[in-house]
């Protein structure tokens, strides 16, 4: 497995992981077992997991397999990032159309349109990195 | 026009000291991953990285790649 797909592999699993912990923050939340403004601080968490944890992870993984990552990406693994990234941008910019949607014509909530907006980018991310992590699986 | 590229890439590999994909993929700058990808036919390198594997085993780029035209009914 290349550096470039551990990467991957790091980060959509990161995601999933700091997702099902913000979703069990909700869950305990509505059931009254933490309190609300505890809610808050997950948000900030899950934001600063999607940015920050794929990045020492990467720090780390590239401490550990150095030859790796000396070298750049090579022109497969760069076709590869772009291909998922043009795939993502698809999901994000749906997934934004479809909140805008439902903010004109449904909720109002400040909590639901920031919930949505999160699901939009998480969902994003996840489609990045798990078409990356297909395309290396595949060779092609 | 749809065509099939084809490489010798793996034969020229064993006739030069049976050099492994990785070391061929360091010769050439990219990962031994690509290098496998490439000799399986499932990815086409850039003319950068076609002529930078001529010219490690010192050949011409149609005697590492051939091109095949399908014909069409």
């Amino acid at each position: 497995m290349s550096l470039r797909e551990r990467f991957a592999w790091v980060a959509f699993l990161g995601i999933i992981i700091s997702i099902g912990l913000y979703v069990l923050a909700l869950i305990l939340a509505a059931r009254g077992v933490i309190p609300g403004h505890y809610l808050f601080a997950t948000v900030l968490g899950l934001i600063a997991a999607l940015i920050v944890l794929p990045l020492v992870i990467r720090a780390l993984l590239a401490i550990r397999m150095p030859k790796g990552s000396l070298t750049e990406q090579d022109e497969r693994e760069r076709l590869f990032e772009l291909k998922a990234t043009r795939i993502a941008f698809f999901v994000l910019a749906f997934g934004v159309g479809f909140l805008t949607f439902l903010t004109a014509h449904g909720t109002r909530n400040p909590r639901d349109i920031v919930h949505g907006v999160l699901a939009a980018i998480v969902l994003s991310y996840l489609v990045k990195f798990g078409t990356e992590i297909r395309y290396h699986r595949r060779g092609y | 026009m749809d065509g099939d590229i084809t490489n010798n890439i793996r034969r020229l590999r064993f006739e030069n000291d049976e050099m492994t994909q990785q070391h061929l993929a360091d010769l050439i700058g990219v990962t031994r991953q690509t290098v496998n990808a490439i000799e399986l036919g499932k990815y086409s390198p850039s003319l950068d990285v076609a002529f930078r594997i001529a010219s490690v085993f010192d050949v011409p780029l149609d005697a590492v790649f051939q091109f095949q035209l399908k014909s069409k009914r």
